[in-house]
């Protein structure tokens, strides 16, 4: 096997209409700008494509690409990034993934590959170290997720496939590899609409050996023994997966029930992973190379199954007030074989019951009741009945049917499984998010509820968490490695270890630039230097690594305000900002306006949420 | 005299099989009379509890620390901590 030092640097670039391949190179400035994963991707696009197109058009791309990290060895580093504009925000949207493909394809000797065009019929793609070979994907069309992966499975290491959800454009179609999914802003529907159904990578013919071996060695080993000794990673994921967040979400008031009407309920432990990995004897279902074990896979009603994700569960579960987790199980399963998103299912779901409460649509989907639910989801992804504008998600239901107040979401991407009224930092996340209601932006949550390392009500420097952590995780994501490391990155070094959570909150909230730029997030740029042979310079190569994130941040930001977006868009759904919940005694709501207002100017945006040119020049973002 | 006050802890993450509690429903926890002013931790070292370094507490909706004084009517909730989704 031929050895790679380094990174590949190769991009595919694919015109599906011509049925033609040409490769390229990643050059050197844009590896050092935008790393790869998420900020390589937006670059490309960035050089390729035009704003206002048509996310569903011939014009739209959608560019896989490869973090630094991955096929090197780092803890949780086997995740790729995919990018294109979202038929559901009509924005950039960026997912990453933990499934097989990115590994595959790494290791057939590329870093990222551009799709462009329409295929004139359905189409899979192979490819190999040589390139891509345009096969007829006629029998695998109208398959779900699963047979068309077993059936692309013979032909390589890793793929990715779409199920019917995506062939008939489901907004929120996700795209599968293995039991992971690039799961939000219906990427899924991107591929159909190219009729695409998959692309499987051969794999295993290239080996990748960072520049700096020994000083790579020596890292990889302290991150290994802060993932195995943090409480979190080591602990809660690993034995109970990411559903240990429900019982967690509960107690702290953010667990979304009845669309996002409440906070907490008495009988959310009834779905929690303590709960499930008992009843369904739960064990190891994870992306590779992993140690924090977080996917698990368990035994429903006598058949193997993957046991559904937090996220799955607390907007297929309390969300609608179910809480059966075989139900949720079920439910989970139909849209992994549709290639649906769970949360945008669950939140269009939610606001399909609340809108049939109100006389608004006539559905027989009621909350607390699982009846019409496995239905509903089907007639989605075939689009039939009003499943056809439920395929549109809760913001596209609403514009025809009403009910706009209760359809929760952020720039048309239904929220994540947090309530920010408990939690009101990541009120401003969901606002500012590049790709609308995420939690994944700059998860302050974490900090806020969970953690009880910043107040969760208190509005002083929430504006300067969320940037800190934005820019962070736009790094990370383009190295690319999971988000999980994090708590490790984050809470293992001994500054931090060593001070109680009290004294943090306090420093936290008092002096939040001192406290987070004292932070040490050392691991992932020594990581990411020592993959590509730099010399590592204490501190300011970490305050390098947050100005990458930074552009990475800012150069999706200006990619969406070219697409109309701006500070209109930064806001929250009204429930959010008026309705207080009878789980918190005083009523909270978030206090968005004087949070966003902060945000805008240490950003550097202007008073409309617009990047000044001169935050533009300074970041090295070519302006157009 | 020092009133007695009421309030309930609910465990979660195996906590309660730890503690050995027979026929533990995590809907209602379990219900203890303190005397008032007492801390979470002298409580739930009283309710059995060994080991507080891993756990994380929430009392009515807020994280709270060992040393925090409880009141009448509180409900607790003691679990492993996690990280989101």
């Amino acid at each position: 096997m031929r050895e790679v030092i380094g990174t590949n640097n190769r991009i595919l670039e694919i015109d599906l209409t011509k049925k033609k391949f040409t490769v390229t190179e990643i050059n050197k400035k844009d590896r050092d700008l935008y790393l790869g994963g998420k900020g390589m991707g937006l670059k490309l696009l960035y050089d390729r494509m035009e704003p206002g197109i048509d996310p569903l058009g011939e014009q739209n791309m959608i560019a896989f690409c490869m973090g630094v990290l991955m096929g090197t060895g780092a803890p949780c580093s086997g995740r790729f990034e995919a990018v294109t504009k979202s038929p559901l925000t009509g924005i950039m949207i960026t997912a990453s993934c933990g499934g097989p493909f990115g590994m595959a394809f790494k290791t057939s000797g590329w870093d990222a590959m551009v799709i462009k065009g329409k295929a004139g019929a359905p189409t899979y793609l192979s490819i190999d170290s040589k390139g891509v070979q345009f096969k007829s994907a006629k029998g695998l069309w109208g398959k779900d997720t699963g047979a068309a992966e077993a059936a692309l499975g013979k032909e390589g290491a890793g793929s990715v496939v779409i199920g019917p959800a995506g062939e008939n454009m489901v907004r929120f179609a996700n795209i599968r590899s293995g039991h992971r999914f690039l799961g939000r802003g219906g990427m899924g529907a991107v591929l159909g609409s190219k009729n695409i159904k998959g692309i499987v990578a051969k794999g295993g013919e290239v080996k990748i050996v960072p520049v700096k071996k020994k000083r790579f060695n020596r890292i990889n080993k302290k991150f290994f023994k802060y993932i195995n000794q943090n409480p979190i990673t080591s602990g809660s994921y690993r034995s109970f997966g990411t559903n240990a967040n429900t019982n967690m979400s509960n107690a702290a008031g953010i667990l979304p029930v009845r669309n996002f009407s409440g906070g907490s309920h008495g009988e959310a432990h009834k779905v929690s992973g303590e709960t499930m990995a008992e009843r369904f004897k739960t064990s190891w279902d994870t992306c590779k190379p992993c140690i924090i074990m977080c996917g698990h896979k368990g035994t429903i009603e006598g058949k193997e199954t993957h046991i559904p994700e937090y996220e799955t569960v607390g907007l297929l579960g309390p969300n609608l007030e179910i809480f059966d987790p075989v139900k949720i199980s079920e439910w989970d399963g139909i849209c992994s074989k549709m290639g649906m998103d769970t949360i945008s299912a669950g939140g269009t779901m939610a606001w399909a019951m609340e809108a049939t409460e109100k006389g608004l649509i006539r559905t027989s989907l009621k909350f607390g009741s699982p009846e019409g639910v496995s239905e509903m989801l089907r007639n989605i992804a075939y689009r039939k009945g009003i499943g056809k504008d439920l395929a549109l998600g809760s913001r596209g239901a609403s514009k025809i049917y009403g009910g706009e107040d209760f359809a929760i979401h952020v720039k048309g991407m239904e929220m994540a499984a947090y309530d920010p009224r408990g939690c009101i930092g990541h009120g401003l996340s969901y606002a500012t998010a590049n790709r609308g209601a995420c939690h994944l932006s700059s998860s302050l949550m974490v900090l806020e509820a969970y953690l009880g390392m910043a107040s969760p009500y208190a509005k002083r420097w929430k504006h300067y968490m969320v940037k800190f952590m934005e820019n962070t995780y736009a790094a990370m994501n383009s190295l690319h490695i999971c988000h999980f490391t994090a708590f490790a990155v984050f809470l293992e070094p001994p500054l931090i270890k060593l001070s109680p959570n009290a004294f943090i909150k306090i420093l936290n909230q008092n002096m939040s630039p001192l406290a987070l730029n004292l932070m040490d997030i050392s691991l992932w740029p020594e990581l990411w230097y020592a993959t590509v042979g730099k010399t590592y310079i204490p501190y300011l190569s970490m305050l390098k690594f947050r100005k990458t994130g930074e552009r990475i941040h800012i150069l999706e930001r200006y990619m969406n305000t070219r697409e109309g977006i701006s500070k209109k868009d930064d806001t929250l759904p009204r429930r959010l900002l008026t309705e207080g919940r009878k789980c918190d005694a005083k009523e909270r709501v978030v206090p968005l306006e004087p949070m966003l207002k902060k945000y805008y100017k240490i950003r550097g945006y202007d008073s409309n949420g617009i990047p000044k040119k001169r935050t533009l020049k300074r970041l090295g973002i070519e302006i157009k | 005299m020092r009133m007695n006050i009421s309030v309930r802890i609910k465990f979660f993450s195996g906590i309660d099989k730890e503690l050995k509690l027979n026929n533990y429903n995590p809907t209602t926890g379990i219900t203890m009379d303190i005397p008032s002013g007492k801390r979470l931790k002298w409580t739930l070292k009283t309710a059995g509890m060994k080991t507080f370094s891993n756990y994380a507490f929430f009392r009515n909706g807020e994280r709270i620390g060992l040393w925090a004084k409880l009141r009448d009517g509180d409900e607790v909730s003691c679990l492993k901590p996690s990280g989101g989704g």
